[in-house]
């Protein structure tokens, strides 16, 4: 015998089931929002579908001849497939409009399979029969079609009313046709049953068992479904916040990749490394509040990062006012130098222009200084298990980052070696332009003299 | 157009052509007095060539009759008056074979 406690611990099993299907109030309400929107997208699906449906079977109606007579006092398929289709274009226009709240689509679904059960019903003023002959109409496999259709709506609940609704239509059906009969129409022998309008109350008894399995799986199904779409949907959106603090070929580098990163990882590459900076910021810092600082960084920031991506560049990572990028580091190219030498180029028209306009404005307007080395890099993943970082590691990087505190030696606005100029060129960087050489100069923290090429 | 309107026009438009879809297929809301509460019945053997009303063992359709009053044609006839046509028989002749 089943004790108290243990009914109550298989109820609070089955709630769980559903509950945790629903919609857990402890996720973020963009999540909700977003599965919200899931949701009225399959709304408009399950509309469309009975529409096409409605269609399909309004055009076999029409195609092949009537098997009733012409002047029937009902013809119930045009009748129903209409009441339907009706029902369906209401629906759709309160979900379009954004309208369907729970109980509309409550009342929806119930007269959906209400108009069902009435077409079924229908048939027997159609074949002006007895009534006991619907119950042997293949109107009974629509009941399924229309209950599977339900589920193309993550959500159980509207399976259940669904699956409910027609299973208490059918047994009003049944009771219907027995209460009207003129006589006792049970039989208990099935081949009788099966070959006269008799009702065998065991067949009866199976069809609507069937709807009810067929609800009960289906729900179960749904309630399972939903619980993926709610991870799915919550790991995408976490996926697609922390992918914005990193670069975006980094990004898909991490998700699209075949092996996990783990640190130790490097490739060997040939590449470009760039690094920018805003002249002058520690004094600026000095003078403009903490709010126009920012906007200061972030204007700035805004301009610098297009110019370098549009180009081919992959931003490693922003340190201060300082920003290092690196071309052909990240997925290999055989023109990095001419990349990183044009992305200098719109580095420099773009702050030439930012300057004016702050100018124009009145407003302090610091300058931009930027330059590239190129060599072979390391590119690879860094740090501990916990907490990984993809970068390049070599002599170009820390040769870039000297040039780059040397521009301000040589009072010009972006420096590279003579070497890579060269490289560039061959690479297809227009030449046409020439650029200013500098021969044998000492760079701080370099140990040979080296030749430079001045780029703005 | 305000909301509230054109809800009013879906819902009334709506329950017009569900209106019209009983009218067009029902005996209900026509306008003439035609006999829609009569009883009827099947009635076998009567029926003129391509005058049937509908399936029989060998075709579905109405009017398909090839032959003058074949037994197995009918056609609905009000309650009654069937057996006092001549020929007519409220059995098909497939039936009575069986």
């Amino acid at each position: 015998m089943i004790t108290v406690s243990r009914q109550r611990r298989a109820i609070g099993w089955i709630e769980e089931y559903f509950r945790s299907a629903s919609f857990d109030k402890a996720l973020p309400q963009r999540i909700y929002i977003d599965i919200s929107k899931q949701q009225f997208r399959a709304e408009i699906m399950v509309a469309i579908v009975q529409l096409a449906i409605v269609a399909v079977f309004a055009i076999m109606y029409f195609a092949t001849p009537a098997s009733f007579a012409p002047d029937a006092p009902v013809r119930a398929t045009p009748l129903g497939l209409s009441l339907f289709g009706i029902l369906v274009a209401v629906r759709l226009w309160f979900a379009a409009t954004d309208q369907l709240n729970r109980g509309f689509l409550a009342f929806f679904v119930v007269a959906e399979m209400a108009v069902l059960m009435f077409t079924i019903w229908a048939y027997h003023l159609q074949f002006e029969a007895q009534p006991s002959l619907y119950l042997k109409s293949t109107g009974l496999f629509y009941v399924f079609i229309m209950i599977a259709l339900r589920s193309l709506r993550f959500d159980p609940l509207w399976v259940m009313l669904s699956g409910l609704t027609a299973t208490i239509g059918w047994v009003v059906l049944t009771a219907y046709a027995l209460a009207t009969a003129p006589s006792n129409l049970i039989t208990w022998d099935y081949v009788t049953y099966m070959a006269s309008s008799q009702i065998h109350l065991g067949g009866e008894f199976d069809k609507v068992l069937a709807i009810v399995m067929v609800t009960v799986v289906l729900a179960m199904t749904l309630a399972r479904a939903r619980r993926f779409l709610v991870q799915a949907i919550a790991q995408t959106q976490a996926a697609t916040d922390l992918s914005r603090f990193f670069d975006r070929q980094v990004a898909e580098r991490i998700t699209g990749a075949d092996m996990s990163a783990k640190a130790g990882y490097g490739e060997l590459r040939n590449a470009a490394i760039l690094f920018i900076d805003l002249r002058g910021f520690t004094k600026l810092a000095a003078t403009l509040t903490p709010p126009e600082l920012i906007q200061v960084i972030s204007e700035y920031q805004r301009l610098m990062v297009p110019a370098v991506q549009a180009h081919g560049g992959s931003i490693d990572k922003f340190m201060g006012d300082g920003i290092m990028a690196s071309f052909g580091a990240v997925s290999p190219s055989d023109h990095y130098a001419a990349d990183a030498l044009a992305a200098v180029d719109a580095i420099l028209a773009a702050a030439e222009k930012w300057k004016a306009e702050r100018t124009g404005a009145g407003k302090p307007a610091p300058n931009v200084g930027a330059a590239v080395a190129a060599g072979e890099v390391v590119f690879g993943v860094i740090g501990d298990e916990n907490r990984l970082e993809y970068t390049v590691i070599g002599d170009a990087v820390n040769l870039a980052a000297k040039l780059e505190k040397h521009t301000k030696s040589e009072q010009v606005r972006a420096l590279t070696t003579y070497e890579m100029l060269e490289l560039a060129k061959k690479q297809g960087y227009p030449s046409a332009a020439s650029k200013q050489l500098l021969r044998n100069r000492d760079v701080a923290g370099v140990t040979a003299p080296l030749d430079l090429a001045v780029l703005g | 157009m305000s909301r509230k309107v054109a809800n009013s026009a879906v819902i009334i438009s709506a329950i017009g052509a569900a209106l019209l879809a009983v009218q067009q297929n029902t005996m209900l809301l026509s306008a003439g007095d035609e006999a829609s509460a009569v009883e009827r019945e099947r009635c076998y053997g009567i029926v003129k060539a391509g005058k049937n009303d509908c399936g029989t063992a060998t075709h579905a359709c109405a009017g398909r009759a090839t032959a003058d009053a074949q037994p197995d044609e009918w056609k609905m006839v009000t309650a009654g008056t069937c057996e006092k046509i001549h020929r007519g028989s409220l059995k098909s002749s497939d039936e009575k074979q069986s």
